[in-house]
This record gives C-alpha cells, structure tokens and sequence, in this order.
C-alpha cells in the first residue's frame, strides 16, 4: 500500500533564497505527522507544494502514490487544508460557505449539515461568519476541510491565535479525526500541541529536516535525563541520571531513608526544538 | 477546464458581489445615469398619444393609427363603449383626444357613403389630437383608395458617415446613453470585476478555491461574472432609457467584443493590487484614461488625437455600438474596429495566461 505522502528531494528556490532544500520523508495511512520548526523555516512552503499550490523547483512529491506536481487534479480530491490564516467568505453565512465547496467537489448539500453538527455550529450555521468568534472561524475551517472527506488532511498551524479553550477544542476535532483514520499532516509552533498529537514529527530548520522520529524517541534523544530529588531536609537535589556517580548518591540517600518524593525531568519537544535550532542557527 | 466548478464560483460571486457595497456602486452608479439622462434630455423623448375611441376594434382606421404611430409616437389607444365616455375622458384629461367610429365605418367608406366619425379634443387643441386627426385622415384616403394628389419622394442620403457630426446624427440624448454604456462597461471590467478577484487573495479564500479548483477556472469564473453584469446592465440601461438597438447583431458584438476586452484588462489589473482598497482607489484613476476615448469618437478632434485613440478599445467599440444603435453604418471601416478589439483581447488574455502559468509555478 502507498504511503499517504511520500516526497524525495523536495526543493524550493525563490531566487538564491532556498526555501525548502531538498526535504525526504513519508507519512503512513492514519498517521498524525507533524512538520516543526521556527517561523521561515519553510514548512508553509512544503504544505503549498504537496496541496498543489506551489511548483517544486525539484524533488517528488506523492500522494496516496499520485503524483502531487504532475498530477494534481487527481490528488485534489484525496486532500484538504486548513489554512493558517482565516480565509472564510465573511459575507456568506457558515452554511453558505460550506455548500459552495460541496458544490466545487461534487459531493452532496446535506454534508454540509452534518459537518456543522460535527463542529458544534450547528445554531449558528445561519448567521455570517465575520459574526463569528475566532474559535468558531477556525471549527468551520475545519469543518470545510472535510467536505470531501479528504485521505490526508494538511493543518497548518490550526490553532494559532486561539483561545486556549478554542485551541482545545480544536485539538480534540483533530484527535477525533485521527481515531476516524484521516492521515493529519500538522505544521504548528506549540511543542506541547505536536506532543500531544502528533505520532511522528520532523523538525524543519533552513529549508532542511534536522530531525524526524517520535516525540518520546527526540525528546529521550535531545531532552535532559534528569530526576528531582526532595530530601528529608526539603532540600531539592537535581541528578543526572546517566552519571554513575551521581546515580551512587541517589542510592546513599534512599539507603538513609533521606529522599522524600523524586521527580524525572523529562525533556519536552521545546527543548529539542531549542536544541536543534541551536545547533542549526 | 472543469465547467461545474466554473458554474459554482461564477454562482457564488454574483451573489456575494451584490452584497459588496463598493461593486455595487460600481453596478448602480450608471444606471441611475440612465434616469438622470431621462430627466434632462426630455426633448427626445417619445412623443406619446392617449386617445380612446368608441367602435369596431377591427376597423382598418384603428390599424392605420397604430402603423402611423410607429416607433416615434408612444400611442396608448384605449376603446370604450359609447362616445359619451370617449368625451368624459378627454373632460376629464385622462386620454388627450378620442373619436367615434360608426359600427359599419369601414364597408361605408368604401362605398362613398359619407360616414361621421366624431373627433373629441380639448378646446385648445393638442399635438396627440393633430396627430389623432392626421391619421385619421390619411387612413381614410387609404381606405377609399384614393391616390395622393402629388407624390412626395424621399430622398434617402448618407448623411454623417464621417466621424464628425456624429452626435448631430445620432441624437444627443443616445449619444450620451451610448458613453455612458461604455463607461458602465468599463466600470464593471476595471472597477468590480478585479474587486472580486483581488478580495479572493487579499481574505485568503483563493487557497482553498485554489484546493479544488485551478487558476484557470476561477479567472473564467470571475470573468464570466463581468459578463452576465455587463449584459444585465446594457439590457436594463437601453430599457430605462427606452432606446432599442436598430441593429441588433451589431450592438450586440460591439458590446460583447468590448466588455470581453475590458474585463480582461480589469482581470489583469486584479492581479496588480493586493487588496480591494487599493483596487477601489487606483481604478479610478485607470477607468478615466480607459473610457475617455468613447466619449470622443465622433467629435472633432486633431488627427493625431484621432489616430493615436483608435488604439483604444472603448474607442473602436464605441463606433460599433454607434452603428448598431443608430442601424445604419455612422462609421465607416468597422472591420478594423473589430480587428482592434480582437487584437485587445488576444493581448489581454495572453498575458493573463501568461501570468497564470507563472503563478501555477
């Protein structure tokens, strides 16, 4: 079976400007993969090329093992996105905007219905949308999003400039999506958001991918192996745990019943992600 | 070229173009041109009759007065049962003259037997009553088979071939309805047509159209949406006004040949600007020096002034109009009117399609 998206060598150049400098990865049916990295690092720029939107300078780029540069109209229908900013017909109300991309793709009005209902916008399909709140433009963009019930499902920083209630809603219709089986491709700055729902995730520096595994593997691999340890003295004692001398401490202080609670600091994807930029910058 | 996605976006941005204030200025403003040119050139209006008459609807004189009628006098001919009532309406100024035909009126003058027929005007006369008893007797001539005591020939010459004069021969009045087509024309091409296409980038809506659909498709979309208002206006434009083309096939291409090129430039000025602001600010400044030349076909300008307009497209496509509008040739060469404008819209659309492909890539 083809991977959902497959793409070898991708490349853009804007002038000597290397946008994206020849990236390779593949992303499994089902899988929530997330693409990271600082702001430029190109990541919009890849999203534009494999949704058909932006020509490759070089490289392939596949879709459910059909060509997304050479082949378009074909992919068109397997995809969706949603978009960084806001891009609703304002003058149109919630439902207006969702039958009109069921009319472009041919699929049936009452669809529209039903994903108003899946975004909780149901009393408010009626009303136009520049009435709506941030949280319910960016559920709609969702909802649009899957008017044709897209296989792979591009998000591009889906929850940027949301309340934090919105963002978890919106975090839970993407997870909700997941579990239905929809292949995510997610791009967003909040580590904690890719942590939490992302299965893979590939981080993105300068137009190249400096790192690409799962988020326990890069965080085990970039995160600091760490443990707090509260004494009886309510001192707190930081240890490295792949130090064996500073393990043989831990080990006096629990042999004289000296340690109260101890605490794994486990690295998060921001400290990769300040890693690699580091090391990338 | 996918057609049902072409309908969509076309379906789409007719109507969220009239919910557009700024293009719906763009629509308006020249048909309330329309009315105003109804208020201040009454002279050339249609001169209109109210006459009612009592007796037989069938009557070759009630034909002859429609026939005299034609297109020059508005007849509103109203029949009632008595000559009573004929005179009560003319009392009471609701017809401006009226007659009374015997039953047999037709059989009897045929047969030289006299009949009456009864004239009703106000006592101080009126043109719609000169013109009721005009008819009337020229019909009654011609029922009696009466030959004309002279013959009156009608000599037909080729008056105002030349661009100048032009709006002497046209009349002033279409003269000015016929520029302030063009000028509508070009509102919508360069004024509301790249508003529509501009927004689409400027809110960002083009990426997801851009999703399903290809460039191509929604410039067609888009430009689809300059034609229906295009031909809406002119249609409700020439209605208002009340001044049918003589020459319809050749009104027609004119108008069809010179809204295409225009909205090609305006779809190619769309692409200019990145907001509808922008485009609501320069295009005015573009529209002028775009339907200017219209205005002047016709008048007597410089030859150099002269040649260096028939470049222009509202140029030439105002002196196809003209003709059309008017039926008979005002301007003479107007294959290289055509041949200009079709030359317009091969640069027009090639660049665009230019454009196009280096966007796509």
């Amino acid at each position: 079976m083809a991977a959902a998206v497959e793409v070898q060598d991708l490349q853009k150049h804007y002038g000597a400007v290397r946008a994206v400098d020849g990236i390779s990865f593949s992303v499994a049916e089902g899988e929530v993969f997330g693409l990271l990295g600082h702001n430029g690092a190109g990541k919009t720029t890849t999203i534009r090329m494999l949704t058909g939107r932006a020509r490759p300078t070089a490289g392939r780029a596949m879709i459910a093992g059909i060509d997304a540069v050479t082949d378009r109209d074909r992919v068109k229908p397997l995809i969706n996105a949603v978009f960084e900013d806001v891009n609703l017909y304002d003058r149109f109300a919630g439902i207006e905007n969702l039958r009109f991309f069921a009319t472009l793709y041919g699929v049936k009005a009452s669809r529209a219905d039903e994903l108003l209902d899946l975004v909780g916008l149901r009393d408010a399909g009626k009303r136009k949308t520049k009435t709506y709140s941030s949280g319910m433009k960016q559920r709609l963009m969702i909802a649009r999003s899957l008017i044709n019930t897209p296989r792979v499902l591009f998000m591009d920083e889906p929850t940027r400039g949301l309340d934090p209630t919105s963002a978890r809603e919106v975090r839970a219709l993407v997870a909700q999506l997941a579990r239905g089986g929809t292949t995510i491709f997610l791009t967003t700055h909040y580590m904690e958001e890719a942590d939490e729902l992302c299965t893979r995730v590939a981080f993105l520096s300068q137009g190249k991918i400096v790192a690409l595994d799962t988020p326990r593997e890069l965080k085990l691999r970039y995160g600091q192996r760490t443990a707090v340890v509260l004494l009886r003295d309510r001192t707190e004692q930081t240890i490295r745990l792949d130090d064996p001398l500073e393990a043989a401490r831990l080990a006096d202080w629990m042999r004289a019943d000296q340690v109260l609670t101890v605490h794994s600091q486990e690295g998060t994807l921001e400290d990769v992600f300040v890693a690699l930029a580091g090391r990338s910058l | 070229m996918r057609l049902p996605i072409v309908a969509a976006i076309f379906r789409k941005d007719v109507v969220d173009a009239v919910r557009d204030s700024r293009v719906l200025v763009s629509l308006l403003t020249p048909l309330v041109l329309a009315i105003l040119y109804n208020t201040i050139f009454p002279e050339e209006r249609l001169f209109e009759a109210k006459i009612a008459y009592a007796g037989p609807e069938t009557s070759a004189l009630v034909r002859t007065l429609e026939q005299r009628a034609g297109q020059t006098v508005d007849l509103k001919l109203r029949q009632v049962s008595t000559a009573e009532e004929a005179r009560r309406l003319v009392e009471s100024q609701d017809v401006d003259a009226a007659f009374v035909l015997p039953p047999d009126v037709d059989d009897a003058v045929r047969s030289g037997r006299r009949p009456t027929i009864a004239l009703i005007q106000p006592s101080e006369g009126s043109s719609a009553a000169n013109f009721l008893s005009a008819s009337l007797e020229a019909g009654l001539r011609t029922l009696a088979g009466q030959q004309s005591i002279a013959t009156v020939q009608v000599e037909r010459v080729q008056a105002g071939s030349k661009d100048q004069g032009v709006m002497g021969e046209l009349g002033t009045r279409r003269y000015f309805v016929l520029a302030t087509v063009v000028m509508m024309l070009g509102m919508i091409a360069v004024l509301a047509v790249p508003i529509i296409l501009t927004e689409e980038a400027e809110k960002k809506t083009l990426d997801a159209l851009l999703l399903v659909a290809n460039y191509r498709e929604v410039i067609l979309g888009k430009a689809l949406v300059g034609v229906a208002y295009s031909a809406v206006s002119v249609a409700i434009m020439l209605g208002l006004t009340r001044l049918p083309p003589a020459d319809m096939v050749t009104f027609v291409a004119g108008t069809g040949l010179l809204s295409a090129s225009l909205i090609g430039l305006g779809l190619l000025l769309g692409g200019l600007f990145k907001t509808a602001a922008q485009v609501y600010t320069w295009s005015s400044v573009v529209l002028l020096p775009v339907i200017m030349p219209a205005f002047v076909a016709g008048l007597p300008v410089p030859d150099v002034v002269d040649l260096a307009l028939r470049l222009f497209p509202t140029f030439q496509g105002m002196r196809i109009m003209t003709n059309g509008l008017a039926g008979k040739t005002l301007f003479d060469d107007a294959w290289i009117s055509y041949a200009i404008l079709l030359v317009w819209i091969a640069i027009a659309y090639g660049l665009l399609a230019w454009r196009l492909s280096r966007r796509e890539s």
